[in-house]
């Protein structure tokens, strides 16, 4: 596990049921830091669902999705002395959640990573534009991949992407430019 | 507007495209394709995620793996923990230092130029 403290970023959109609750989460958050293991298993409870919803977003094996889940709490539980409160506790977690799921992709070749898996989506329409996608995502450097899947996916934008990364907004413009080529060409082939 | 103008405001763009765009979008059917092969592949985008939920037991097995230090106190010992490795460094520096002065007897020849002994007077010279 590295060391390194995790900034918060800046407030952007919150789920409904964090948002509701900030002050329980800053509440939990003293306690936890306090060293109450109880507080911060209700933490995890409140916030376990982002984590694998943005976790599942990401990664393509389950085990994976389990394994960053775990890793991104087990962060935040070392790195509670770094978060100060000015954003919110998800928005901090969200951070954290997404470099442990960097860290697994850049761990695993892309091949690995997207190989197609027993229910890789929610629904299948129409499998000739997933297996476009498995492809696309396939040829993508790990990095590309992520700001893709979070333009494209979760329909953040280039600063939100910025923001709960921790990158420069030209870092993740690059990236989406180079990713959106490659679309591009693969639409242009086929 | 050309077809690769078109292509480029397609992929950049997000939402409903404007009238520049639906006319060139209605008088050429290639990108007319690549516009709807476009949608089908977002679309497969933004479902792309597997559905995996939390079971019961995930906060539980979380909190079995908590290290014993409370987390208030990670970076004060990780301080504690790293002040050891500091001295050793900072000692290793200071001997390579000193290891790499010249000797007394270098910086004494140091100073006899032939150049400036000669510049000096032939007295000079050892």
């Amino acid at each position: 596990m590295s060391s390194e403290v995790i900034s918060e970023p800046f407030p952007v959109s919150l789920s409904a049921d964090a948002a509701n609750e900030p002050n329980e989460d800053a509440e939990l958050v003293a306690a936890s830091r306090r060293g109450d293991r109880e507080a911060f298993g209700e933490l995890v409870r409140r916030h376990q669902a982002h984590v694998f919803r943005l976790a599942g977003r990401l990664l393509r094996q389950p085990a994976d999705v389990e394994d960053v889940a775990q890793e991104t709490f087990l962060r935040a539980w070392t790195r509670l002395g770094s978060y100060r409160g000015e954003a919110p506790f998800e928005h901090w977690l969200t951070r954290i959640c997404l470099r442990a799921c960097y860290d697994r992709l850049r761990q695993r070749p892309a091949s690995r990573e997207t190989e197609l898996v027993a229910e890789p989506v929610a629904k299948r329409p129409d499998p000739d534009a997933r297996l476009e996608v498995e492809r696309l995502l396939a040829g993508l450097a790990p990095a590309d991949r992520m700001v893709l899947l979070l333009l494209d996916g979760e329909g953040w934008s280039v600063a939100e992407i910025a923001a709960r990364l921790g990158w420069t907004a030209v870092n993740v413009k690059v990236r989406a430019h180079r990713a959106r080529k490659r679309l591009r060409r693969r639409l242009e082939e086929g | 507007m050309d077809c690769d103008a078109v292509r480029r405001r397609l992929l950049e763009e997000r939402g409903a495209p404007d009238p520049a765009l639906r006319e060139h979008l209605a008088a050429c059917p290639d990108c007319a394709r690549y516009g709807a092969r476009l949608a089908e592949v977002r679309g497969t985008l933004a479902r792309h995620r597997l559905p995996v939920a939390p079971d019961p037991g995930f906060a539980a097995r979380v909190l079995r793996r908590l290290p014993v230090e409370r987390p208030a106190d990670t970076f004060a010992w990780a301080a504690v923990r790293l002040l050891p490795a500091a001295l050793l460094l900072a000692l290793g520096l200071a001997w390579a230092g000193w290891q790499s002065l010249p000797a007394g007897d270098e910086l004494t020849l140091a100073g006899t130029d032939p150049a400036i002994a000669y510049a000096l007077g032939p007295e000079s010279l050892p």
